[in-house]
């Protein structure tokens, strides 16, 4: 400690004048589970922070090398008391212990200091390195943005995925669920939407805050890794609540990261927030409202359960230039059990969201990644977002791949087949080859539209389906090193103008040209 | 069930019921519609509901040491005044752990005049210092 610092502290110790302190209390009157019912706090507000007194009883020493303070939720305003959530361990509260009201709603940390660090639900940081110094304080419950004060969607943005970008595109200031069974690869296509923001312009670049409910640490931890690693985790922001986290601290992490959002996009800024996932964190509300003996509905579900992703969801939109023009974008997951949407959740989410994709375990098994079926998929308000560029080449491919799965289902009977359907067939299967795409790649917006427009040439129909994905990276090589000013013309204008669409021919020719040994 | 007429019989008695005129009636009640079996859960249930009003409406002065009682309960009732709280019956309890001072709990409020509160907000504050300098 340097001398300045000691001198601060004595003059902080000098300056110190005791006072009485007034605060009112209540008593644990029984605790279990995360939940706690206490006597009295006849003022407690809902969502008010409450105090667990440890220190009483305990010497001085004791009480300064304590843990960190210990605060409860509270849920439930009762006629002789309150029950409250245990914001950390259960077992550090007792039958009698004194609990203060702090008089304060639930707050977290937001600044830009987050960047590139994982918090818990509560904006704690926990990847042990150091407290947060400059920040501010973000209520964890906020009342959504009205009407006069949003925009529509209009900004793309750009997921680096192929079949996202072309045919669900996504807006900011939209909520665009990703839904399937497990090991469809969610997590995949929203962790690949945020690897991609790399690709934008820095000024423009999304903020990306990932949410991670019930998750186990290992994979959070090989998220965090796999961000570190591409250069990601610097406009990252981790919220973390792993399965073995109180279930109140699952249900929490959702609202906490949407307040760090909400810091970025009152500041003018872009934010992009993955929820992952909010069955598990409805799970967990389900468990906190039985624990505080709320009548159970269906699935055992509370009465409130679309009110609380309602009301999480809706704080997801794009702000009027008066109010800064921010956004937040929300990709929240939901998995499914068996293929089966028609749950009370995934309903639900559907219902609050502005389009979904549908990630299908049967495309997955069949190596189509990302396995989004692009049939039942929609964005409702992304296609204003879409550039012009990216509307010209994708245009009729939603039509062309809907016919594609018609005809492909046809010609397991069929032996013999015309020409045309033939034909037909061949480009499907061809453009459902040009779709996939590895994990962890995203694609920039131009080189997107670059690679659909020679698809849609039919640059590709020449080539055996085996050998579509190798002319697709080659191709993709091959403009990054001859035709990179094409390349930055339709990134700049986000047109794709005549002369590109020449030169594009032009590199389609020279493509072929270049690489005989590709096609037959 | 027996929490409920516990808290009836509580409630008549509150608001100026003749007790053992309540208890009759009760009783006579349960009778009639043959549940008699309950009024011994009920006076048990009544019992605990009364030590959990007594410790409501009970305040507790904590000191350091017994010696200094008449002193501190002196400075806690005056700050009760203050504060416009009914001051009622004051319990004193003694805990060396609180180093000095008073610290005065009951009926929803917390009073903390306590050495101890004051040491570890100094220690707070310092170690506060100590974070944000580096």
């Amino acid at each position: 400690m340097d001398s300045s610092t000691v001198e601060k502290i004595i003059k902080e110790i000098e300056g110190y004048t005791p006072k009485a302190e007034h605060v009112h209390v209540g008593r644990v009157t029984a605790v279990g589970d995360g939940v706690a019912s206490i006597e009295g706090l006849s003022k407690a507000v809902m969502s008010e922070v409450l105090l667990f007194e440890e220190g009483r009883d305990k010497d001085l020493e004791q009480a300064m090398s304590e843990e960190s303070d210990l605060y409860g939720l509270v849920l439930n305003l009762e006629e002789d008391g309150v029950r409250a959530t245990i914001l950390g361990e259960t077992s550090r509260v007792h039958e009698g212990m004194t609990v203060r009201s702090t008089g304060t709603i639930l707050s977290v940390p937001a600044g830009d200091e987050l960047l590139g660090r994982v918090v818990n639900a509560l904006g704690k940081p926990i990847d042990g390195r150091g407290p947060f110094k400059n920040i501010s304080m973000m209520p964890v419950e906020r009342q959504a943005s009205g009407v006069i004060d949003r925009k529509h969607v209009s900004v793309p943005l750009h997921t680096g995925i192929k079949a996202i970008d072309a045919l669900i595109p996504i807006g900011r200031g939209q909520r665009e669920l990703i839904i399937g069974d497990r090991g469809t690869g969610k997590t995949t296509v929203a962790i690949d939407a945020i690897i991609n923001q790399k690709n934008e312009p820095e000024d423009n670049r999304p903020i990306c805050i990932y949410v991670a409910i019930g998750q186990k640490e290992s994979k959070t931890a090989r998220i965090v890794q796999q961000l570190r690693e591409v250069g990601a985790l610097e406009y990252t922001i981790i919220v973390d609540a792993p399965a073995s986290a109180p279930a109140a601290l699952q249900y929490l992490a959702p609202f906490a990261g949407v307040a760090i959002g909400e810091y970025f996009m009152d500041a003018g800024k872009d934010v992009l927030i993955v929820y992952d996932d909010l069955s598990k964190q409805a799970v967990a509300y389900r468990e906190l409202s039985l624990l505080l003996r709320r009548p159970p509905g269906r699935e055992a579900y509370p009465g409130d359960i679309f009110y609380l992703h309602s009301r999480l969801l809706e704080r997801a939109c794009r702000l009027s230039e008066e109010k800064g023009g921010g956004s937040i974008t929300a990709l929240p997951i939901i998995e499914t059990q068996e293929g089966d949407v028609s749950g009370y959740i995934p309903t639900n989410v559907i219902s609050i969201t502005d389009g979904q994709m549908f990630l299908i375990a049967d495309l997955f098994n069949k190596g189509i990644r990302p396995a989004i079926d692009v049939g039942i998929s929609v964005s409702r308000v992304g296609g204003d977002a879409q550039t012009k560029a990216m509307k010209s080449v994708a245009g009729g491919l939603k039509l062309e791949l809907a016919q594609f799965r018609e005809l492909e289902a046809f010609m397991q009977f069929a032996q013999d087949l015309d020409k045309a359907t033939a034909d037909r067939i061949s480009s499907g299967q061809r453009m459902v080859e040009v779709l996939k795409q590895k994990n962890g790649e995203p694609i920039p917006f131009e080189k997107q539209v670059a690679v659909l427009f020679v698809a849609n040439a039919k640059l590709f129909i020449d080539i055996p389906i085996s050998k579509v994905a190798q002319a697709e990276r080659l191709f993709s090589e091959y403009l990054d090193g001859e035709f990179a000013s094409t390349l930055d013309e339709i990134r700049n204008s986000k047109q794709l103008s005549d002369d590109s669409k020449k030169e594009l021919a032009r590199a389609m020719e020279q493509f072929r040209l270049a690489h005989p040994e590709l096609f037959k | 069930m027996e929490n409920a007429y516990a808290q009836a019989l509580w409630r008549v008695i509150e608001a100026g019921g003749e007790a053992n005129a309540s208890v009759k009636k009760m009783h006579d009640s349960l009778a009639r519609s043959a549940r008699l079996d309950l009024w011994p859960k009920i006076a048990h249930a009544f019992k605990r509901l009364a030590e959990v009003k007594r410790r409501q409406s009970l305040m507790t002065i904590t000191i350091a040491d017994k010696a200094h009682d008449h002193s501190m309960r002196n400075a806690a009732f005056n700050e009760l005044v203050e504060l416009g709280i009914d001051a009622g019956n004051i319990e004193t309890r003694v805990d060396p752990t609180i180093v000095g001072g008073w610290r005065l709990e009951g009926r929803g409020h917390l009073i903390d005049a306590s050495y101890k509160k004051y040491l570890l907000d100094m220690y707070n504050r310092s170690v506060g210092i100590v974070f944000s300098d580096n």
